[in-house]
């Protein structure tokens, strides 16, 4: 598989729509961020995970200052653990839209990070997203492997068959 | 008092819909993975498993079809709490016997109700 960088700008694109969803559904607004990110000495949680379909794999990226990401916690202060889940959320969300061009992908478990002055290095061109929120910001940071006969319906088709927060008994 | 098994592997999680179920009257056991899971449903009785899928060591998936396959656990109700939405995934489920699949996030009274409706 090599790098694709207008796969990986679509599904960039996908990514951050995905994400302002993801916390617009904790109650927490995201706007596109003014400036560039920029690091500082305040503590940052950092959450990664895997995906990997048929002909294409590839990582994503959810950091962010402790206050947006606390924020949309909605129990407890188990910070670490708490942005693994919603890096796990993200990218429930990242398949979702996968599966609506009938691309199915499979998720790695996710890890959550802290740390200070969190700097991404892409390995091109495309910045990660950047999102300002009360608080502090948020990134989000994909990158994307494909193999060359990978095809990426321009529209998505298909139906996917429920909505975050349905429940369906057999 | 009906018992509910939460497996999870974020313990964020657990601790939100524990206290939701506690709240209604349930008692609450946490597992970490599907493992541990397993092994609490072999210790102890439960009127209800809810079952995260994307966990390490064993999977959602996995961890219902243990439970169904062992005599002790296969008369439970499971719930799935995830993320996943395939269609595939979901019709997997069904047939390996799960009561119901719930897509996070979801609103803990909705849970709650359902777990209610569910529980043996």
């Amino acid at each position: 598989m090599i790098e694709d960088i207008e796969l990986t700008r679509r599904v960039a694109s996908m990514t951050a729509e995905a994400c302002r969803e993801l916390f617009d559904a904790y109650g927490v607004a995201l706007e596109p961020a003014t400036t560039e990110w920029h690091t500082d000495h305040e503590r940052m949680l950092c959450g990664v995970i895997g995906f990997v379909g048929s002909g294409v794999r590839g990582s994503c990226v959810l950091a962010g200052h402790d206050t947006p990401i606390l924020r949309s916690c909605p129990e407890g202060d188990q910070v670490r653990d708490w942005v693994g889940e919603l890096t796990n959320q993200l990218a429930g969300r990242i398949k979702s839209k996968f599966l609506k061009h009938s691309i199915e992908i499979g998720l790695s478990t996710p890890v959550g990070l802290s740390g200070v002055a969190l700097q991404p290095l892409p390995r091109n061109e495309l910045k990660p997203t950047c999102f300002s929120a009360l608080g502090g910001t948020v990134l989000v940071w994909v990158e994307v492997d494909a193999e060359p006969s990978f095809e990426f319906s321009e529209h998505p088709t298909a139906e996917v068959g429920h909505a975050e927060g349905e429940i369906v008994l057999f | 008092m009906k018992k509910v098994l939460i497996v999870d592997d974020s313990e964020t999680v657990r601790t939100q819909v524990g206290r939701a179920l506690i709240d209604a009257g349930f008692e609450v056991v946490g597992a970490g993975d599907g493992m541990e899971g397993l092994q609490q449903a072999q210790k102890s009785k439960f009127s209800l498993v809810l079952l995260d899928i994307n966990m390490p060591r064993m999977g959602g998936l996995e961890l219902l079809d243990r439970l169904k396959a062992e005599d002790q656990t296969k008369h439970v109700p499971v719930l799935v709490l995830t993320t996943e939405v395939q269609e595939s995934m979901i019709d997997r489920a069904k047939k390996a016997g799960a009561a119901g699949w719930i897509v996070k996030p979801v609103k803990m009274a909705l849970l709650v109700a359902a777990v209610t409706k569910v529980a043996a």
